[in-house]
């Protein structure tokens, strides 16, 4: 399907437990170019850590951690 | 009691208030019977967007145990503490401790700042070497850093590259160390 575009963590990625606001460099692997949550069918995420990935990820957005968007400024 | 995790974000003019802010916080929670289980000061970082029209913040993390008293408290005093930008407060399970991942990257940028530092003052013995090298008392002014910067011919041209970063990072360094009175900080 569209799995040239994300080649990645076809994510035997865990605990979603383990997933924190803080730990950008792993929440960025999951953002587009344009800020943007990547769907987990690109991901390979499962849905149990795709909903924790995306509430951690938005908190790390309120924090001005991670862009809203690629047009922020 | 609940955990809690605490992050705030506080205008970086008023990064000096910083330590005095975390205390009176700190004293809140333990006068009621609280307990702090982890503080992190992330010191300046930058923003990702502007809040408030500035591109900066100071960053401190709190892990708390406390009833719902003392939240409501520091919720209050988070809401009219006009140099709180922005807090969040979220449930944990269980206390937290250790450093988090931007903790252990700030120290190590810290350190990097410090050897940067030392390399400098073996490279180029001045008076600026001792004021550099009062980590307790970083009082010496970033102008005054910047000025000998300058003033040494050769190595101007490395310096005025390092010279930002060594700027932000003595910043944040007035920012920890000096423990402004509270009577400065503006509570409406």
């Amino acid at each position: 399907m569209s799995r040239r575009f994300r080649h990645k963590k076809f994510a035997v990625d865990g605990d979603p437990a383990d997933l924190d606001y803080k730990d950008l460099d792993l929440l960025r692997q999951f953002i587009g170019e344009t800020g943007k949550i990547v769907p987990s069918r690109i991901t390979g995420a499962s849905a149990r850590f795709q909903r924790q990935l995306a509430k951690e990820i938005k908190r790390a957005r309120y924090l001005a951690l991670l862009p809203y968007t690629d047009q922020h400024k | 009691m609940r955990h809690y995790e605490v992050v705030f974000l506080v205008h970086p003019d008023q990064s000096d208030q910083v330590p005095g802010m975390t205390e009176r916080y700190r004293g809140l929670i333990e006068r009621g019977g609280g307990k702090v289980h982890r503080v992190e000061d992330w010191g300046r970082r930058q923003l990702v967007y502007s809040i408030a029209k500035i591109h900066k913040a100071h960053y401190v993390l709190l892990n708390i145990e406390v009833n719902g008293e003392v939240l409501e408290e520091l919720e209050s005093a988070f809401k009219f503490n006009d140099a709180v930008l922005r807090n969040m407060i979220v449930r944990r399970k269980q206390a937290v401790v250790g450093h988090s991942k931007i903790y252990e990257e700030e120290l190590k940028e810290q350190e990097r700042d410090r050897e940067r530092d030392a390399q400098r003052d073996a490279r180029r013995p001045e008076r600026t070497a001792e004021k550099r090298e009062e980590p307790a008392a970083k009082a010496a002014p970033p102008e005054s850093g910047q000025e000998s910067r300058t003033g040494a011919g050769p190595d101007a041209g490395e310096s005025k590259g390092e010279a930002g970063k060594d700027e932000a990072g003595k910043d944040e360094g007035a920012g920890e160390a000096a423990a402004k009175s509270e009577e400065e900080e503006t509570v409406t």
